[in-house]
């Protein structure tokens, strides 16, 4: 009997202290996590990457409805109060003025305020706050997408002093009026939900804590069970022990989610501040601080976004609350009352420039960790222009269907199998890249065509054989130089090439320029034996292909294959005037304390002389004025520019690439495997780039090339490349290195010579 | 680069003058040692200046004052916003390529300095500048003798240029008072 309670009693033993032991295990493992997440880094910062600024200016062409439109989105909030709030613009259509109070903030700028005077869609004036003019207004940047692993969540960090305290104590006294005197689960709160619960036969109350309500963010789902309950209180229970009430609840207002905007979860009060009232949280009146701290229940819910009546009886709820716990007074309660809370437009963060994004990301990978980029909250300024992007992939997208509508034989079954296209387009000054478009659906393949797709060059490589022959020294030939379009064969190392016209028609004795600008394979190929297959891989060199180039004839017809990305650039050298910029599409990167990390400039090389370059330039505007891109005009694009067509001679690869002395775009079309359009540059990519073209460049006044001062022109006969006589039929201005152009009058038309200077 | 600002630049100038053929009355001769003081590039626009040349002018005048407080960083991205605006605008290089000098990008200040020499013109009024500078690149790069023909040229240009008179004084040249 004894021994029997003896066992009994050791087995108990035994069984408290492996119970003690296992509780003691359990609480030491929710120790050690509660204090690895404290004492380590809280929260991944997403890396955010942004567009390019955008500059105002008087004489800008912009209306005003264009600009209004631009500041929502990027944050700013249209208002009609006489007394605007950092972030707040009115427009007063009547005097055709926009009014912006800048939300500074970020990196230290200060707000700043400014009107912007419009007459016809034109800024007239921009006036600071004290009337006087200001010459130039920088916008801020847009968000086009984050970095980030998971979910993207959207916060900035601040310390507890950086927050009102009105808002804290709004928080407070809607989540949990017993913040400050409970040791982490408050048992009164637990009971009154317990009891409310059970009145209403199902959860209506929480109960949690502002503590439980953290540790549930940190470490717990949002499964409702007794285990995950039990967990929280422990976890708050060791919390409160370890951590002051200050550092709990700073942590908590920077944790706490408080809606969605588009792909980003808005988290913590200072990222709420701006998203909600587009203003940080010091600025924010009492009405405001009493809907955010209404929100933190069921942010999507009561989200003046989706429902500003609903919102506002969330808000005067807590505003209530806030007055029956004597945080404000009645006063300040009416006052909350009056504020009107108007519905907003959300607009909605996503990645407008997938391609882009992906160009840009994959450089940052070489340069930065992974953890880096999507934990450390870089601010990373690129070169895009969201507006061209938008064009840009438009312009693709009409395109591409357009084809597949009017030619039937494009439509492919298969999705992977679609036509599909490329459209880069950069400032040929600079080198940024202002638009990129790699494929019709980024959804269904990420593969980036303009800067990975390496596919064969055809007639977009012939300008380089060209400049090759312009660059010669003693300048052999000219604008006016006769070559021979007639069938050809080129005999090389034991072999034959024979390239053909396309349609096998021959021109017979033509000018270098109507050569170029018809895109004449027969004369390019007589050309190229001249210039020497070395020189023009030298000059294709010099111009950027970085792709291989066979040593073999038909390199001068375009059998290589490059790049969009490279060829763009190449030409980028003629636009600029002989001057080579260096692509980049990153300008800077800024760490989260705005200290820059890095930064990029415009890198420029001379590569042509300038007189070289606006030979070139005259030729090929040609190419849109006369030659095989002449429909461009038709299809109504009459500014300035120049630009040249490809096609493979397997009518595999279209191309199209064209410049303005201001915007260069580039267009490809094909199928990624490699089957054949049966159309040519001029059919297939040239109508994509009119269209993205005539309205990137719409709000732009036109202008054309500069001539340098190595430059004369002459009236030349257009098929002999004489001096014009008057009795020549048919006339072109010509342009000319100085002490290169014609002197003797054309002899099939005889009569006096005239030249202009 | 900088997010969320409004930049509120100088206010703008009016007095009448032609597009780059004005000689500044307070230029880079009358600056003494800062390259930013002075008569502001502004006073080049008129009322017939075209936007795009006149926000080109006023950016371009924003980086020379970045310049004269030793923030060539920033000045260099002010600059490279103002070349599409006017790609014509000489002033633009000629600061991109004293700032380049400054961060001791020589390769990239002389590529400038060429540009600003070809749109200012042979007979262009800040052509002794352009020497002066490009004689400072080649002294960075220690090429002495191109340093002192640069200097030579710009004293031929402008006597009283301070700074072609400092760089030919430490690059050993002839006393100013028997420079060409």
């Amino acid at each position: 009997m004894r021994r029997r309670s003896l066992i009994r009693v050791l087995s108990l033993l035994a069984v408290t202290v492996f119970s003690l032991g296992l509780l003691y295990r359990y609480l030491a493992e929710m120790k050690q996590t509660v204090q690895s997440k404290f004492n380590g880094r809280l929260w991944n910062l997403p890396s955010k990457i942004y567009s390019d600024s955008f500059l105002l200016y008087p004489g800008l062409s912009l209306s005003a409805v264009s600009l209004t439109q631009k500041l929502m989105k990027i944050g700013y909030r249209p208002t009609n109060a006489t007394d605007p709030r950092p972030g707040d613009f009115s427009y007063r259509a009547r005097g055709g003025v926009v009014e912006i109070r800048s939300i500074g903030g970020r990196n230290g700028s200060a707000p700043g305020s400014a009107a912007i005077h419009f007459q016809s869609d034109v800024i007239q004036k921009i006036t600071g706050n004290d009337g006087k003019e200001i010459g130039l207004l920088e916008l801020e940047p847009e968000l086009i997408s984050g970095l980030y692993t998971g979910t993207w969540e959207e916060r900035k960090i601040v310390s507890l002093n950086q927050i009102p305290p009105l808002l804290v104590q709004a928080i407070i006294s809607t989540e949990d009026e017993r913040f400050f005197r409970h040791r982490g689960i408050d048992p009164q709160s637990l009971f009154r939900a317990l009891v409310s619960n059970v009145l209403h036969r199902r959860i209506v109350q929480g109960g949690s804590t502002l503590t439980q309500q953290l540790m549930k963010n940190f470490f717990l789902g949002a499964e409702r069970t007794l285990k995950r309950k039990l967990n929280e209180a422990v976890m708050a229970l060791i919390a409160e022990h370890l951590y002051s009430k200050d550092e709990i609840l700073t942590n908590y207002l920077n944790e706490i989610y408080f809606g969605q905007k588009g792909a980003q979860g808005i988290f913590g009060v200072w990222e709420a501040s701006m998203f909600y009232f587009s203003k940080e949280p010091h600025d924010l009146t009492l009405a405001e601080i009493a809907t955010l701290a209404g929100l933190i229940k069921a942010p999507n819910y009561y989200s003046p976004y989706r429902d500003a009546d609903l919102a506002t009886r969330r808000r005067n709820m807590v505003a209530a609350k806030m007055l029956n716990d004597g945080v404000i007074s009645q006063e300040q309660y009416a006052g909350a009352l009056r504020e009107t809370l108007s519905q907003r437009e959300l607009h909605r963060q996503y990645n407008d420039a997938p391609y882009f994004i992906d160009f840009v990301r994959v450089e940052l990978n070489k340069k930065y960790p992974p953890e880096v980029l999507t934990g450390e909250g870089l601010s990373i300024y690129t070169t895009l222009d969201k507006r061209l992007q938008k064009m840009a992939e438009e312009a693709l997208a009409k395109g591409l269907m357009r084809l597949e509508e009017t030619y039937p034989a494009l439509r492919k079954k298969k999705e992977l199998e679609r036509l599909e296209g490329a459209l880069l387009a950069i400032q040929p000054q600079t080198g940024e890249i202002k638009a990129m478009v790699g494929g019709i659906d980024y959804q269904k393949s990420q593969f980036n065509r303009a800067v990975q797709a390496r596919r064969q060059a055809g007639s977009i490589f012939k300008p380089f054989v060209y400049l090759a022959a312009l660059s010669l020294p003693s300048h052999p030939f000219r604008p006016n130089s006769l070559l021979d379009d007639t069938p050809f064969v080129w005999n090389y190392d034991h072999r034959t090439w024979k390239p053909e016209n396309y349609g096998g028609e021959y021109h017979g004795r033509v000018t270098l320029r109507k050569a170029l600008e018809k895109s004449l394979n027969g004369a390019t190929a007589r050309l190229a034996k001249e210039v020497g297959i070395p020189s023009i891989v030298t000059m294709a060199r010099q111009m950027g292909i970085t792709s291989p180039l066979p040593d073999v004839p038909s390199l001068a017809l375009g059998s290589a294959e490059v790049t969009p990305l490279e060829v763009a650039t190449a030409f980028c050298i003629l636009a600029n005037n002989g001057m080579r910029p260096e692509p980049f599409f990153i300008k800077s990167v800024i760490d989260a304390h705005g200290k820059t990390v890095e930064m990029k400039s415009v890198r420029l090389e001379r590569v042509l002389s300038p007189e070289t370059a606006y030979v070139m330039n005259h030729l090929l505007k040609g190419v849109l004025d006369r030659g095989t891109a002449a429909s461009a005009r038709i299809l109504g694009f009459d500014r300035a520019a120049a630009g040249k067509t490809g096609t493979t001679n397997d009518y595999v690869d279209a191309w199209f690439v064209g410049y303005t002395p201001d915007l260069l775009a580039l267009v490809w079309v094909g199928f990624d495997q490699r089957e054949a359009l049966g159309l040519s540059g001029a059919q297939a990519a040239l109508p994509i780039w009119v269209n993205f073209m005539k309205q990137a460049t719409a709000d732009t006044p036109p202008s054309d090339f500069p001539v340098p001062s190595g430059i004369k022109f002459v009236l030349i006969d257009s098929n002999t490349g004489a001096l014009a006589t008057p009795y020549c039929p048919t006339v072109i201005r010509e342009a000319f290195h100085i002490g290169d152009e014609p002197t003797k009058p054309c002899g099939e038309h005889p009569g006096p010579g005239t030249g202009e200077g | 680069m900088k997010s969320l600002l409004l930049v509120l630049t100088m206010e703008l100038s009016l007095s009448g003058a032609s597009w780059y053929d004005k000689r500044p009355s307070a230029d880079l001769r009358a600056a003494e040692s800062s390259v930013a003081g002075g008569e502001p590039l502004t006073v080049l626009i008129n009322p017939r200046t075209p936007a795009r040349r006149a926000a080109s002018l006023r950016l371009t005048e924003e980086a020379r004052r970045l310049i004269d407080m030793g923030q060539n960083g920033e000045a260099i991205q002010k600059l490279d916003r103002a070349i599409p605006l006017d790609p014509l605008n000489p002033y633009v290089y000629f600061f991109l390529a004293w700032s380049h000098q400054h961060i001791g990008n020589s390769k990239q200040s002389l590529t400038f300095i060429a540009e600003a020499e070809r749109l200012f013109g042979p007979d262009g009024p800040w052509l002794s500048e352009v020497h002066a500078l490009r004689g400072k690149v080649f002294q960075s790069l220690g090429e002495l003798e191109k340093a002192r023909a640069e200097y030579t040229m710009a004293l031929r240009l402008d006597p009283a240029n301070p700074r072609a008179q400092e760089g030919m004084m430490s690059v050993g040249g002839p006393p100013v008072s028997e420079a060409p």
